[in-house]
């Protein structure tokens, strides 16, 4: 299998204000679309890729959410309860009311020809995304992977979250939430290298555990395992909960828990901060030859049972 | 050429093999699949009908290499060295890590009715379950037919969303219908559902009245459905849903292949599932995208696509745990590719190139060669842009074949089924695999004269040859693409 490196990375929280990049196409979209887009855009640009290149079939996008296009769907229900005919609908706001908006809109934008998937899973959306990337350019099925994650805040979506977040109780009190886009370009060693990227991808694992303390055991039997394949200079993964823990399901990581509710976006817009952050300090300052490798492990939990966890070899 | 060579260059890199121009030779002649040309001096930089073919080679050696086939493989290319993995260790280490994926189980409830036996006996009668709608009121429509699903009989829970009802009842048959019922269920088993809005409805409901409570909200996520599944069959192991338009059941075979590939699961239920509403019917309509009268795939006259419902689920596993407990092997997955047009968000790239793009993927994949396949699912909606596009992206990948290889398009039969059309054409594919007859394409009277595709019309047919790869298409708004190559059981 090939190494997976993280080259460049960018996130976009809700109150950045539009910018006027590419206007006429942020129109077209909802706010998922938007947020999304924005990051992809510039996580590629960091990276130094040209953008507006024909499609390249090596190239793709994978792209997380929970609620996906939910804004546009929003907007057409309503259009429709209004309707008499079909003629007061709009044709372009049903047609982003797929998933893919963010994936398609980024391949045109990136030539992105290659892999074009959209996982719409719960808050462990966008690792997924990334884990499913690093698997494809591992596996030789793509050499640049462009992973995002999405969520778009409306007004009906921040009304879904009030009864949500009353539902969940005491644990949720004031968990606002946070419209956020975040993307990581991933590429192959041929393009990337130690010297240039501040992270390896080295693991990842997805699964569904309903229990918190089996899925609790699960994750850090993971955690062991990935430090055992690490080798003698690791030193033991620092473990970052990335999604607020309603049901106590990290026991002493509590009060590392995010106070922010950013849905699917959450894992990857830690990763994407992190990155982004490294990658912004003056390249001399990557060191290539550290004596010891910095493993760090990414966790989200959704409360629904799902669990999905990256590990990076990082140099941050 | 330049795309040929970048992707065979990956395809050597993903392999960490280093290859010379004698052991190309050597692996090609053993593989037997062609002796490259005269020109061996760098296997990459050349010729693209050489590299096809040594590729082609290695993914075979890579595939059938078992440890029973070890000594084969040191004999291709050689044990000094030469053939290691990219992280420096034993090339065996790359083989083991590559298991194959097959399918034991089929689940399916389409407008024909409940089960696999009832889409099979409407397909190949050429009938078509596309009637009037009557479920919901199409006055304010332009068009007035779908292929919805009528009765439903499942004892679910007050409220459950009909595609709930059809997932669980593809889902329950594909688990079922062996004669041994699999070990589903645990750490090893997982569940990849591919939707375009599953959940739809209670999300509009809630929506509508912001006062239905938040477990009738929490159904209407897209996700739901997949963690409802996975709830009732026990599955600990990864649970997702992809979404990407009408490519989404596809893609959740893929995905699926992918967890099984990868070791994080030894059986997936993977399918696809969505249900019609007026939401829906209402968005395509206004978008001019639905026939009049009913689908007519790749047909000269056609004039648009028509709405269908159902699920279609595959119990996809790893080909050795599968032979372990014995169980009846259907077919194979053997590649799947995705690939975007990267051209326009709703109208298809009319060369059709982003669908060229999945399916060359998804033959590398299979380490198959165009030239294998011998019968096409395609994505076949019945509008005149996507059809077009097909025709083209077929043409260009299948050249002169394309005139022989047998085409079905099933979305004149059971209507545009959305989420779960990849899945419901990928259990058709494994049907002609096993069963070796096409079932004609409901709909289809006679393609345009320069049509480059032989779409089987009026009646079944006996294939002139075995077919022994499928080849299944999809497509879908926002430029994505997806293709799966299944393989009979038999096959090596």
């Amino acid at each position: 299998m090939r190494h997976v490196f993280l080259v460049a990375a960018a996130h976009r929280t809700e109150g950045e204000g539009d910018a006027t990049e590419d206007a006429h196409r942020l129109r077209r979209m909802d706010r998922f679309g938007r947020a999304g887009y924005l990051a992809g855009t510039r996580a590629f640009a960091a990276a130094g890729r040209v953008s507006g290149a024909p499609p390249h079939a090596r190239a793709g996008v994978i792209v997380g959410t929970r609620h996906g296009c939910r804004s546009a769907i929003t907007e057409h229900a309503a259009r429709l309860a209004a309707a008499t005919r079909v003629e007061d609908l709009a044709p372009s706001v049903f047609a982003a009311t797929v998933h893919n908006t963010v994936s398609g809109e980024l391949a045109i934008a990136l030539g992105l020809g290659g892999i074009s998937e959209t996982i719409v899973a719960g808050r462990t959306a966008g690792l997924e995304a990334l884990i499913l990337g690093a698997h494809r350019v591992a596996a030789g099925d793509a050499d640049r992977i462009l992973a995002v994650a999405a969520e778009g805040v409306d007004d009906a979506m921040r009304e879904a979250w009030e009864e949500e977040r009353s539902a969940l109780g005491e644990s949720a009190a004031g968990v606002d939430l946070v419209e956020t886009g975040a993307a990581v370009l991933l590429e192959t060693g041929e393009f990337s290298s130690r010297e240039r990227s501040p992270a390896r991808y080295v693991s990842g694992t997805l699964f569904f555990e309903p229990d918190t303390r089996r899925a609790a055991a699960r994750f850090f039997e993971w955690v062991n395992g990935v430090e055992a394949r690490a080798g003698e200079n690791a030193r033991p993964a620092a473990v970052t909960l990335c999604t607020p823990d309603y049901e106590d399901f990290l026991e002493g990581y509590r009060e590392k828990e995010p106070r922010v509710e950013r849905f699917g976006a959450a894992g990857l817009y830690e990763i994407a901060r992190e990155v982004a952050g490294r990658r912004a300090q003056a390249a001399d300052q990557l060191s290539p030859h550290l004596p010891s490798k910095k493993i760090r492990a990414y966790v989200t939990r959704d409360v629904t049972g799902a669990v999905a966890a990256v590990a990076l070899e990082s140099w941050f | 050429m330049e795309l040929e060579s970048e992707r065979l260059r990956g395809f050597a890199v993903a392999s960490g093999v280093h290859v010379s121009a004698a052991r190309e030779k050597q692996a090609v002649e053993r593989a037997g699949v062609g002796v490259p040309g005269e020109h061996d001096d760098d296997l990459f930089g050349q010729g693209s009908g050489r590299e096809q073919s040594a590729a082609v080679a290695f993914i075979r050696l890579f595939r059938v290499g078992r440890d029973d086939d070890l000594h084969g493989l040191k004999c291709a290319f050689g044990a000094d060295g030469a053939a290691r993995g990219a992280r420096g260790g034993d090339y065996r280490d790359d083989m083991r890590i590559a298991p194959r994926v097959v399918v034991t189980g089929m689940g399916a409830r389409t407008a024909f009715g409940r089960g696999v036996e009832a889409f099979w006996e409407g397909a190949l009668s050429g009938r078509s379950a596309i009637r009037p709608v009557t479920r919901f009121d199409t006055g304010r429509f332009h068009a007035r037919h779908a292929a919805l699903i009528d009765a439903l009989d499942e004892q679910g829970d007050e409220g459950t969303e009909r595609e709930t009802l059809f997932a669980r009842d593809a889902a329950e048959e594909a688990l079922g219908a062996l004669a041994v019922r699999p070990p589903f269920g645990g750490a090893r088993s997982g569940i990849a559902v591919g939707t375009t809005l599953a959940g739809n409805g209670p999300l509009t409901e809630w929506l509508a009245s912001r006062a239905t409570g938040v477990e009738r909200l929490s159904r209407g996520e897209t996700g739901a459905l997949a963690r409802n599944l996975a709830a009732r069959h026990g599955a600990r192991g990864p649970v997702s849903t992809v979404s990407v338009a009408c490519a989404s059941g596809a893609a959740a075979l893929g995905l699926g292949a992918e967890w099984i590939r990868t070791g994080d699961a030894d059986l997936v239920l993977a399918g696809g599932v969505d249900a019609i509403s007026p939401f829906v019917f209402s968005g395509f309509d206004a978008l001019r995208a639905l026939s009049t009268t009913a689908a007519r795939p790749f047909d000269v006259a056609r004039d648009g696509l028509t709405l269908g419902e159902g699920a279609g689920f595959l119990l996809l596993e790893e080909e050795e745990h599968a032979r372990r407990r014995g169980a009846v092997i259907l077919a194979r997955v053997a590649g799947y590719g995705s690939g975007s047009d990267a051209h326009h968000m709703t109208r298809p790239d009319p060369e059709g190139r982003g669908l060229v793009r999945a399916i060359e993927a998804a033959l590398l994949r299979a380490g198959r060669t165009a030239s294998d396949v011998g019968f096409v699912s395609a994505h076949g909606t019945g509008t005149t842009f996507n059809d077009a596009m097909e025709e083209a992206a077929l043409a260009h990948v299948l050249g002169a074949l394309a005139r022989t290889v047998p085409v079905n398009g099933i979305k004149g039969a059971i209507g545009h089924t959305l989420g779960a059309a990849g899945a419901l054409e990928a259990i058709l594919s494994v049907l002609v695999l096993v069963r070796q007859l096409v079932p004609p394409t409901a709909g289809h009277a006679a393609s345009r004269a320069d049509s480059p595709l032989a779409v089987v019309s009026g009646r079944r047919l006996v294939p002139a040859r075995p077919v022994v790869v499928a080849l299944s298409t999809s497509a879908a708004f926002g430029g994505t693409n997806a293709a799966l190559v299944l393989e009979s059981a038999e096959s090596a």
